[in-house]
């Protein structure tokens, strides 16, 4: 008798929740519709700025080389044409895609000389033919891995102000924003401007408070990522017109920083050197 | 009476549990829409030689799922995938359409996707990998960044890294539908080594001694085969007599080969109508005119 009863109820049960479909929904559309609008909404935002994207591309999910600076105009569907303030290279155009996957994805999915050199094995970079203008001269990276770059990204944030790329190996938050039309004639040469200006810095050391601490960098070659004795941080950074624009924000010694700016030579500062907003930091070449 | 009781309660209840949601919804439209992309000439060139004459599906853009995701790798360049996509049907597909008369034996058996990539796969230590295959249904093509006009007309690279995967994949997927006789497994019986063939054998010519064409022969008989099949059809007589004579004009490896042979060209007629010797004529036709030929021109 007990378990009839109990059939019964587990009976009444089932049919209690099985058709409770009344629920509000969260979103208006579904899923399919809201992911298919959301790959056509960045097509029309990556070509709706016609002087193209900065993008601070930083390759590695370990960033010890560095962050550099691509500019990229999505002149169609299809194409894109890409610069780098790493290289003289003259702009080179390939193909690009958004395709629906956990989000929007962005491809960049045929050779592009500049965009994909950060994806060569050494087994290729260490090539003269692979190579680029003012660039690495030499193979960098190991031999099957090179310098870990990506090209293709998941778009987490898409508007006119800044689009956010997610590397779908490295997980490496990488942040595109809009040229300004008034600077698009002159934005690269800028940028390789400071590249050459600051690049030839051979050694750092930070100045916080009263201490003195030498840096060293991770990777000689690209020379765009130092480490200091005793902190985990790798603190990875690009250059700008500015100065030294850092991946994300750090901390050292309890003074936070993300962007640092030039200051020219100066009594003992004699190749000039880097500081924050409240002037509490400072990365001072010392060779 | 009880037992009817309980019985009847239980079937309404269960009648109730299969109508209580037996309302049926269509599906709403919610397929992924692609999104207009406008065709290139290489889209519209593989469109009419590839897709419609042969069901062919080339992927010559990065797509993260079909390639190979345990290695670093770069897309391939528009004009290299070009030159590949042209170089491939005159040298290595004409042929078989010459030999058998018909397009249809192509539609029906050659891997139906092909992916070209820009690098090659580089292991840690250096070695690199020439070309992979999955389920005889997919080829992936390496190392278009160095498809160039040059290379594009020396048979050698042609052969290494395109040509000589694609006639032996194709030929897992001729096997697959029709097996070849036990007899060639027979030839090298035990000697085959699995994952050891590498380690085993340095080169061609320890191989050859042993009677594997190859090091990679010597891995099994499913590998041989398709081996010493796809190194006969894109190698000259004398590169081929070359290759099987390093261990002397009348070394037991070598006889061990040509019996290979000689049961791969007797399959290949009695299953697939094809002569070996005749495709062989036909492929080394076309390397020898690849200084002429147009490998960039779509129409």
């Amino acid at each position: 008798m007990k378990v009839n009863f109990f059939i019964v109820i587990v009976s009444i049960l089932s049919m209690l929740i099985s058709c409770d479909k009344k629920r509000d929904k969260v979103f208006s559309d579904s899923p399919t519709v809201r992911l298919n609008s959301s790959v056509n909404n960045s097509y029309e935002i990556l070509q709706g700025n016609q002087a193209g994207w900065m993008i601070a591309y930083f390759p590695s999910n370990d960033l010890e080389f560095g962050g550099y600076t691509m500019f990229a105009r999505f002149i169609n569907n299809v194409e894109v044409v890409v610069e780098g303030d790493f290289t003289t290279k003259e702009a080179q155009t390939s193909t690009y895609i958004v395709s629906p996957g956990a989000g929007p994805i962005l491809t960049f999915d045929t050779f592009n000389s500049i965009f994909h050199y950060f994806s060569l094995p050494g087994y290729f970079n260490r090539n003269a033919s692979y190579q680029l203008p003012n660039f690495f001269s030499v193979g960098i990276g190991s031999t099957n891995e090179g310098m870990k770059g990506e090209y293709d990204f998941l778009l987490s944030k898409v508007s006119v102000d800044s689009i956010i790329l997610n590397g779908r190996k490295s997980y490496n938050n990488l942040v595109m924003t809009p040229i300004l039309s008034s600077e698009s004639a002159t934005i690269v040469g800028s940028y390789r401007e400071a590249v050459a200006k600051f690049h030839p810095f051979a050694g750092y050391n930070f100045e916080v408070g009263t201490e003195t601490i030498q840096a060293s960098f991770i990777n000689s070659l690209s020379k765009r990522a130092l480490r200091v004795a005793g902190a985990n941080d790798i603190y990875a950074y690009r250059y700008t017109p500015a100065g030294l624009s850092f991946y994300k924000e750090y901390d050292l010694k309890g003074v936070k920083f993300k962007e640092l700016k030039y200051i020219d030579p100066v009594g003992a500062y004699t190749k000039g050197y880097f500081t924050n907003d409240a002037g509490t930091l400072k990365l001072v070449p010392t060779t | 009476m009880k037992k009817y009781i309980k019985a009847v309660t239980l079937f309404v209840f269960l009648g109730l549990l299969f109508l209580a949601c037996s309302k049926e919804e269509k599906l709403a439209n919610s397929v992924f829409l692609d999104t207009t992309i406008p065709k290139n000439p290489l889209d519209i060139y593989l469109e009419n030689n590839y897709l419609q004459p042969y069901n062919i599906e080339v992927l010559y853009k990065y797509v993260d799922r079909e390639s190979n995701l345990a290695y670093r790798l770069v897309p391939a360049p528009y004009e290299s995938s070009v030159r590949l996509t042209k170089l491939m049907l005159y040298a290595a597909m004409e042929p078989y359409t010459e030999v058998t008369g018909s397009k249809q034996f192509l539609r029906d058996n050659f891997p139906k996707i092909i992916a070209y990539i820009g690098s090659v796969p580089v292991q840690p230590n250096g070695t690199i990998v020439l070309g992979t295959a999955e389920s005889g249904t997919k080829v992936n093509l390496y190392n278009l960044l160095e498809l160039n006009e040059t290379n594009g007309a020396d048979p050698v690279f042609l052969n290494l890294y395109f040509f000589k995967t694609i006639h032996h994949e194709f030929q897992h997927i001729l096997n697959q539908n029709k097996p070849y006789p036990n007899s060639f497994r027979a030839i090298s019986g035990p000697n085959y080594v699995e994952d050891e063939w590498s380690a085993k054998y340095r080169s061609s010519r320890e191989s050859v001694v042993d009677g594997f064409i190859s090091s990679y022969s010597a891995k099994s008989d499913k590998e041989d085969f398709a081996e010493v099949y796809s190194i006969y059809v894109t190698s000259t007589p004398e590169e081929f007599e070359r290759l099987i004579n390093q261990d002397g004009l009348n070394s037991s490896g070598k006889a061990l080969i040509l019996s290979k042979l000689a049961v791969i060209r007797s399959y290949m007629s009695a299953e697939w109508g094809v002569d070996i010797d005749l495709l062989r004529t036909s492929i080394l036709a076309k390397y020898s005119t690849l200084a002429v030929f147009d490998q960039t021109t779509l129409n």
